[in-house]
């Protein structure tokens, strides 16, 4: 049975800081630099209509703001978040590009964990998870046997951070997203924030569920270590 | 003798039309500006103030209340309301044949408790540029949002797809490494 290890988990960030108002004045400025340093490691580097700056790296995607540093599908799998260094690139990366726009004020740091399954019966193992219960409380008798769709999202503080999960399933896949959100003023770096935001545990606590709907995966999926070695076929 | 008798006659004749003149301006409700007619004492009472037709000073409609309006004036509150409607039929109907309204507003007045408002009262030049602020501020606030909302999305598709795509391609080498997993 493919083990939630093996599982490939798209990481994305946000580094928020006050608002450039010389942005959009210098963003060819900043691309440039850009380009001068980063050198190779980058694929591609452009000014999109929006104004904002779209670099392309070997790993992912990252947009520079006004208001800061987005990132979005950079690849990685569950074992590799649990390892201590698993991140140090990432982070590297976010800090290195909110440089570029110069000195701001932090306002805060984010960071999303994405799983997409795709299980046999998705929103039927789902709804015996407990989400039919959700709408029998809204339909009570009324409810349907069978959903096209299903959407459920949640915020909630814990200790330094607010996080918010969101579930998106269809009879096509499943998709999860994880969310830690951190103020600006608790960390020094984004760097801290990782560290102290420890995808490890998030990965954890996602784990059971996660492992449920790998369990109703067809064969052949996630059998292979993204990043690793094959893994025996049993 | 018949010269004098004519010159006579005309002299009559203007002093008796300057005195009906006198009379009839004396009496009627239309007065030249900076006229001051005085009022008839059986107006000094509310009720008889009922009947006046005559129109509350301009100055008086536009800063006082409904209440000041009535006891300095000593005209009721129905001759009020009907001179500040004749007074916004006629300011609308100037406006628009100024050009100076582009969208025709109906006429509305509002009676606060004890206050009235004409709707056609201009703006004060502050409050212009407090809105102008207002609105460029919020359409900023907009085209951040709409900007932040369009990479959200963007980043949620790079998600979706570099996921997607990765799986595709382990399914794949999986499905080629297959027969040699059988023996």
């Amino acid at each position: 049975m493919p083990t939630s290890d093996d599982l490939i988990v798209s990481v994305s960030g946000r580094l928020t800081h006050d608002w450039d108002f010389a942005f959009y004045k210098n963003n060819g400025e900043i691309a440039n630099r850009m380009r001068a340093e980063l050198g190779s490691s980058l694929t591609e580097i452009s000014i999109d209509s929006e104004g904002d700056i779209d670099v392309r790296t070997a790993e992912g995607s990252f947009y520079v703001t006004p208001a800061g540093v987005i990132a979005g599908g950079w690849l990685t799998n569950a074992k590799s978040l649990s390892e201590p260094n698993g991140t140090e690139e990432f982070a590297q990366r976010m800090e290195a590009l909110g440089k570029f726009n110069g000195s701001f004020t932090i306002l805060a740091h984010s960071v999303r964990l994405f799983f997409r399954f795709t299980p046999e019966n998705g929103l039927k193992l789902l709804g015996a998870r407990g989400f039919e219960n959700v709408l029998r409380s809204v339909l009570g008798d009324k409810t349907p046997s069978e959903v096209k769709s299903l959407k459920f999202s949640t915020k909630y503080d814990i200790n330094n951070f607010s996080d918010s999960i969101e579930l998106e399933a269809s009879p096509k896949d499943v998709q999860f997203r994880y969310s830690r959100d951190g103020k600006g003023t608790d960390f020094e770096s984004y760097r801290m924030f990782l560290r102290a935001s420890g995808l490890t545990g998030m990965v954890e606590e996602a784990r059971p569920f996660a492992e449920a709907l790998l369990a109703a995966q067809p064969r052949g999926l996630f059998r292979r270590d993204l990043f690793g070695e094959r893994k025996q076929s049993r | 003798m018949a010269y004098d008798v004519l010159i006579f006659g005309l002299m009559i004749l203007g002093i008796s039309t300057a005195v009906v003149f006198s009379y009839k301006i004396a009496h009627s409700s239309v007065y030249p500006v900076g006229m001051v007619r005085k009022m008839p004492s059986s107006q000094d009472s509310g009720e008889g103030a009922l009947a006046c037709e005559s129109a509350p000073p301009a100055d008086l409609i536009d800063f006082a209340t409904e209440g000041e309006i009535i006891r300095h004036a000593n005209v009721s509150e129905q001759t009020v309301r009907k001179y500040v409607y004749r007074m916004a039929l006629r300011e609308s109907a100037k406006q628009h044949l100024k050009g100076q309204i582009r969208k025709l507003q109906p006429i509305k007045i509002v009676l606060f408790q004890d206050r009235w408002e004409t709707p056609f009262r201009g703006p004060e030049p502050e409050d212009v540029a407090l809105e102008k602020e207002v609105a460029e501020h919020s359409e900023t606030l907009e085209y951040h949002s709409i900007s932040f909302a369009a990479l959200e999305k963007r980043v949620r598709k790079l998600e979706v797809e570099s996921v997607k795509k990765s799986q595709e391609i382990a399914k794949e080498k999986a499905q080629v490494l297959q027969p040699e997993t059988v023996h």
